[in-house]
């Protein structure tokens, strides 16, 4: 049984002071309702239309569950049975602003006290106007069994409609045990049934049917745009972030590594050449007195057979002799 | 994710871990030795095609040169040819072990940002416990330490060193004082942790009923079933010929066993992890067992792991650790009393402080939800060991490794596989947790009227069986029957069978257990003077199940011993 009560913080005066960021209230509820599952809105950027951006939800169950630590925080006032549509919710965009999204929680079907129903409803708003082409929606799994995914498209010119675009994914294997329970999802648009673009807004439907849990829901709901030549890098930024030993470092004034490395190979064929010429009367080194080189700064070193049949090498050292 | 993604991204992975290995410098350098073989056959093809150059001039060098574009055109190719070398000569089949082997001991990691202790254990009770439990065993360390007035780990004065060394090989005749040394905490505790692990989030208000779970643990992990069982133990069932069964002295040998022992060199020979992993899930002959461990664990016995073992070694000599009593007691206490044990004391005493001592070990706290302790040497700093305070099993290893290094390689890769989770709290299929839910499901389900009974009598199964699981068997089961039971652990890559031996036990001994009254003489009841225990493949619940040859269990009544890594005295 899911019921939705904003709470107001009392901001005094200090118009868009940041929120601290969790903020657990204690109190007690006559009705034998047990506590509190408190979304905090993190909110690190305000614009001048965020007109809600003070607003703490709270969220009542028949159990106590207390998640969030305590820190010390503002006075808070109850109203009750206030529902409000949040008009301003921001999405964190986890790769370009640092935005948070409200999480807003509807009661599922029933209104009975006593059971769970067992669906939850979660919706994830834009900001007034703004619409993202979503790219993932990752969030970390609290004992949700499956998510069902709404999306309400607004293109230009039309009027704004809601679709499916995922349906019953499920998050833990079975419903009564633990396994996926509290694991990391990511839906990516290629799993999503249309695309997700022009989005205004995200209703993510959570089920989970077994009365084993006392509570479900889904934390660290974050949206990812979908940016055009993005997508391709991402995936290659991930690789190369675990290949990062690869990369070659900035070679600013080295010769390119790969002209290098096809003359090192001819010079080593050429020592092959003359380990195999070698006479006993090798003096065993390399000399440099003997031969005059032509040594062209902007060419790889040079070498040549001296008259002794050594191989000679001129001017800067070969790097990496084998 | 689609597939060819995570397809890369495991593949990267992969690299990452292997890269830097031993073998990676290994093949390098084979590929290597591969590419001049092939430029010095290259080079002879250029010799009869050119002059050999000895004049000056750049005339010559230039006709030397344009000889030696030629291997350009090899050069495509060398890649191909040194690839092909490495196939050939049995490299390819080393990496692909290597690969084998990252891929079971941590399975790829997701590409989502996942916090690393997520990735140790996903469920946040858990790991609040695993962590209070270490901080326990700390503090009793710790108290036990300012108590006897002994550091935790100190450098040893030179020569103390020097004698230690000379008697590296027979640390078994050393009779130190270590009666007050007492072990850290008894399989009891343990237990007792485990049966209190509750999840906030669950809802276990219903009255027990036939419905509700009867046994200790209350925690719903998911474990399989006998359905899915019979799927993955498929190769354990009664049409499939077993090690242990199928060739014993009365059936001829050409029904199963010669074949399959030939089968076992062929494998041997080829090299290759998978094979000897499937091949091991029908038992391991003997003389072959050996081997295909090593092959199955990927446990080379190369000069570097020789070198790391003398390595180690001399970490052991240069400095004494508190742990090292205990290890000392604790083998004393038991191996050297037992017939078949004592023979390999001072491989044990070896083995398990050099063990003590191993950081390469603490790679695998990435998917152990425990964490190691750090100490500090008086002096120094830093030095992070490993107090792994509940040796694992190293005895029945002796039977098959006279080697130190090499018996220390398998027992160390055997632990990072599989011991450590016998004693680390997580929601792991093969992990205690899950393995004491298994066994007790297993019983409900299919004895639910000696379940009952024994609930009555206020004598959980639970209680009974823990101290076998806890050591995968080891100290319980006689040396060929275990390692036969140990192949299977190997061979289907998780501890579960030992939960579905536990309830194979408990369903044959059911008639006798039905007849006790308590605890203590359901305990007395596995005593070895009063029972031969004779399990058969034909269980009435239960296909699968690792058949043994007759074996008496021999368990100490009553208390349970000291952590112990082999069995207790016979005698009790």
């Amino acid at each position: 049984m899911v019921s939705l009560i904003r709470v107001a913080a009392i901001s005094s005066g200090d118009r868009g002071a940041a929120v601290p960021q969790r903020y657990v209230p204690e109190f007690s509820l006559g009705m034998g309702l047990g506590v509190v599952k408190i979304r905090a809105m993190r909110a690190s950027s305000f614009g001048p239309s965020d007109v809600n951006t003070d607003w703490i939800e709270v969220l009542l169950h028949s159990r106590v569950v207390c998640s969030e630590g305590r820190k010390e925080g503002r006075e808070c006032g109850v109203g009750d049975e206030e529902i409000r549509m949040s008009g301003s919710s921001d999405i964190t965009d986890h790769v370009t602003c640092s935005i948070k999204a409200a999480v807003n929680l509807q009661i599922g079907d029933t209104k009975t006290e006593t059971s769970h129903s067992g669906v939850s409803v979660v919706d994830v708003n834009l900001p007034f106007g703004k619409t993202v082409n979503i790219e993932d929606i990752s969030f970390k799994n609290y004992y949700s069994a499956f998510v069902s995914v709404r999306v309400l498209k607004r293109t230009p010119g039309h009027e704004a409609q809601w679709s499916t675009a995922l349906r019953d994914l499920p998050l833990m294997e079975n419903p009564h045990t633990e396994a996926g329970s509290q694991d990391y999802f990511s839906i990516h648009r290629d799993q999503m049934l249309v695309e997700p673009d022009n989005v205004v807004s995200v209703r993510l439907i959570l089920r989970q049917p077994s009365s084993a849990w006392l509570t479900f829901n889904l934390e660290d709901i974050k949206i990812h745009p979908h940016t055009q030549p993005a997508t391709v890098k991402e995936a290659s930024d991930w690789l190369s972030d675990l290949t990062l030993v690869d990369q070659h470092p900035n070679m600013e004034g080295l010769p390119d590594p790969q002209a290098v490395s096809s003359s090192i190979q001819q010079m080593w064929a050429l020592t092959e050449v003359m380990q195999t010429n070698q006479t006993t009367a090798s003096i065993g080194r390399f000399d440099v007195s003997h031969v005059t080189c032509t040594y062209d700064t902007d060419q790889s070193p040079c070498m040549q057979l001296s008259s002794s049949g050594e191989l000679v090498l001129c001017g800067n050292q070969a790097a990496g002799w084998f | 994710m689609d597939e060819g993604k995570e397809l890369s991204l495991t593949i990267a992975q992969i690299v990452q871990r292997l890269k830097g290995s031993h073998l990676h410098s290994q093949l390098e350098r084979q590929a290597k030795v591969s590419s001049s073989r092939l430029t010095a056959e290259v080079k002879n093809v250029c010799h009869t095609e050119c002059r050999p150059g000895s004049a000056v001039g750049s005339g010559q060098g230039k006709t030397q040169t344009d000889c030696l574009h030629q291997p350009e055109i090899k050069l495509e190719s060398l890649k191909e040819d040194v690839r092909h070398f490495l196939k050939t000569s049995g490299w390819e089949k080393k990496l692909q072990n290597a690969v084998y082997r990252e891929m079971h001991v941590q399975p790829p990691l997701s590409h989502l940002p996942t916090p690393p202790e997520h990735q140790k254990e996903p469920l946040v009770y858990m790991r609040t416990a695993q962590a209070s439990w270490e901080r326990r065993v700390l503090k009793s360390l710790s108290s036990m330490s300012t108590e006897l007035g002994v550091p935790l780990a100190r450098k040893r004065p030179v020569v103390e060193q020097k004698e230690l060394a000379n008697k590296w090989n027979e640390m078994s005749t050393d009779e130190p004082d270590l009666s007050q040394f007492r072990p850290v905490y008894a399989p009891k505790d343990f237990l007792e942790v485990l049966v209190g692990l509750r999840n906030p989030n669950h809802d276990s208000s219903e009255q027990a009923s036939t419905r509700s779970h009867w046994g200790l643990i209350q925690v719903p992990l998911s474990v399989k079933d006998v359905g899915q069982m019979r799927e993955m133990y498929c190769e354990l069932g009664l049409t499939t010929g077993q090690l242990g069964i199928d060739d014993q002295a009365n059936l001829h040998p050409d029904l199963f066993e010669s074949e399959h022992v030939d089968v076992g060199k062929k494998v041997v020979l080829h090299q290759d992890s998978a094979a000897a992993q499937q091949y091991s899930r029908q038992g391991c002959p003997m003389g072959l067992r050996a081997d295909l461990w090593a092959l199955i664990l990927n446990a080379t016995n190369q000069a570097q792991d020789v070198m790391h073992y003398e390595q180690l070694k001399a970490g052991v000599i240069q400095h004494d650790m508190l742990v090292d009593n205990l290890i000392y007691k604790d083998v004393k206490l038991t191996a050297s009393n037992d017939d078949y044990y004592f023979v390999f004391e001072d491989f044990l005493y070896q083995v398990l402080m050099c063990f003590s001592r191993d950081t390469a070990i603490l790679e695998h706290f990435m998917y152990n939800s425990a964490s190691p302790p750090k100490s500090f040497i008086q002096g120094k700093g830093g030095h992070e060991e490993c107090a792994v305070v509940y040796p694992p099993n190293v005895a029945p290893l002796c039977f098959l490794y006279n080697e130190p290094s090499e018996l220390y390689s398998v027992f160390r890769e055997m632990y990072v596989r599989y011991f450590f989770r016998l004693h680390s709290i997580s929601s792991s299929p093969s992990g205690i947790v899950s393995l004491c839910l298994q066994f007790e499901r297993l019983l409900q389900a299919h004895l639910p009227q000696l379940f009952y009974h024994l609930r009555q009598i206020q004598a959980q199964p639970l209680r009974i069986a823990f101290k076998w699981m806890v050591r995968a068997f080891s100290g319980y089961l006689s040396t060929d029957q275990l390692l036969l039971l140990w192949d299977r652990i190997l061979a289907y890559d998780s501890l579960e069978i030992v939960a579905v031996l536990s309830a194979a036990v408990f369903a044959f001994r059911s008639d006798n257990l039905m007849e006790v009254t308590s605890l203590a003489s359901a305990e007395v009841s596995w005593h070895p003077a009063l029972l031969l225990l004779y399990i058969l493949g034909e269980k009435r619940w239960l296909d699968t199940s690792v058949s043994l040859k007759p074996t008496s269990v021999t368990p100490p009544q009553g208390l349970a011993p000291p952590p112990s890594n082999t069995h207790p005295t016979p005698t009790q």
